[in-house]
């Protein structure tokens, strides 16, 4: 008699314990592991915000720069003429029959990137020679220019020697 | 009399007693299930609600995680192109620089007329350039008289370190050629900076 009893006690304490379960078992899940989970999305919510913003402030640096399509053409132009600046360049420039020249000589120091180039010409072509030498050339160095009347007609003609250096 | 003896109807119980005592939980257990009962209810309440806000930062984060993909793409590409933006930029003012640096005798050679005067007459003209000096020199053949021009004002750009009389070079002058009497040669030998 006393044992049944005893067994139904232990059936009724079972159930509770059974019941008390269930209703605990879906706040275990959640703080165990639906917690964490939500902890590392929202990370990744956070990293999102934080490429964005990054992206935003890229866009505002990009937008600082102008005209960057010309300064990137005026660049390769800049170089184009650095490279093209040589002394069978600059001969040709100068004695090619478009100016009135004559007596053309070319001289290079040895050892180092300078040309001397003396030449007679007339004062007018002189000028307008070395003003589209300059032009055409934009990276050319003038180390030093000695102009003197020329012997033959020094009213007219001048003997220059221009001293130049070649771009690196 | 001849009495028959009463009989008492005989009743069969079905269901007989238990030999066994029933189960019988105590009072208090009730309250402890109605308890349970309603704190299951409660939970289950809350856990949809839960439910709901996981679903949503679910869907949040499955947003996200597209986004951030294409956020990094294009991070990478911006990143690419301010790089070339910055090169670009760097070398084009290194050109300009360079460019500006270069030393022209242009501005001095539309300034030194300036310094010959109408009866004098220039012979040898040099202008030697170093880094950011200029060294120009005038020779002139002049009446003894005249003065040339003693402090002259620097063309634009210049700054004038100094300007004076000195005799001329055998080479600076022209052959076979000399001066009339009342003529002599001087050169101008002027120092000029850039700022």
């Amino acid at each position: 008699m006393r044992t049944s009893s005893f067994k139904a006690q232990a059936a009724a304490i079972t159930g509770i314990l059974f019941l008390a379960t269930l209703t605990v078992a879906p706040w275990v899940a959640g703080s165990h592991i639906l917690k964490p989970r939500a902890e590392q999305w929202r990370q990744i919510i956070q990293r999102k915000d934080e490429l964005l913003i990054q992206k935003s402030n890229l866009e505002s640096e990009i937008q600082a720069y102008q005209n960057m399509a010309e300064k990137k053409d005026v660049n390769d132009r800049f170089h184009k003429n650095i490279e093209q600046t040589s002394i069978d360049a600059l001969q040709g420039f100068i004695n090619n029959g478009k100016y009135s020249i004559y007596n053309f000589k070319t001289t290079q120091l040895p050892d180092t990137k300078e040309v001397r180039f003396s030449f007679v010409a007339p004062y007018n072509t002189l000028g307008q020679m070395l003003t589209d030498l300059w032009n055409t050339f934009q990276f050319l160095e003038v180390s030093s220019l000695v102009m003197k009347p020329s012997p033959n007609k020094p009213d007219e003609d001048v003997v220059a020697t221009l001293s130049v250096k070649l771009p690196n | 009399m001849n009495q028959h003896p009463l009989k008492l109807p005989v009743i069969i119980d079905l269901q007989p007693e238990p030999e066994e005592q029933l189960l019988r939980l105590p009072s208090w257990m009730k309250y402890l299930f109605l308890v349970l009962y309603l704190c299951a209810l409660v939970g289950l309440g809350l856990l949809l609600k839960e439910s709901v806000g996981f679903f949503r930062l679910y869907q949040a984060k499955v947003q996200a995680t597209r986004i951030a993909e294409q956020t990094t793409h294009q991070i990478a590409g911006l990143n690419q192109q301010l790089s070339d933006y910055r090169t670009t930029q760097r070398n084009y003012e290194i050109f300009k620089s360079r460019q500006r640096q270069i030393a022209r005798p242009g501005p001095l050679l539309n300034w030194l007329p300036v310094l010959v005067g109408k009866v004098q007459r220039a012979h040898t003209l040099t202008i030697q350039q170093a880094n950011d000096r200029v060294q120009a020199r005038l020779t002139i053949e002049k009446p003894i008289n005249d003065q040339v021009t003693g402090s002259p004002k620097p063309p634009q750009d210049y700054q004038l370190i100094s300007a004076g009389e000195e005799t001329p070079k055998y080479n600076e002058l022209p052959a076979n050629q000399k001066p009339n009497l009342n003529n002599e040669f001087t050169a101008l030998a002027i120092q000029l900076k850039r700022p």
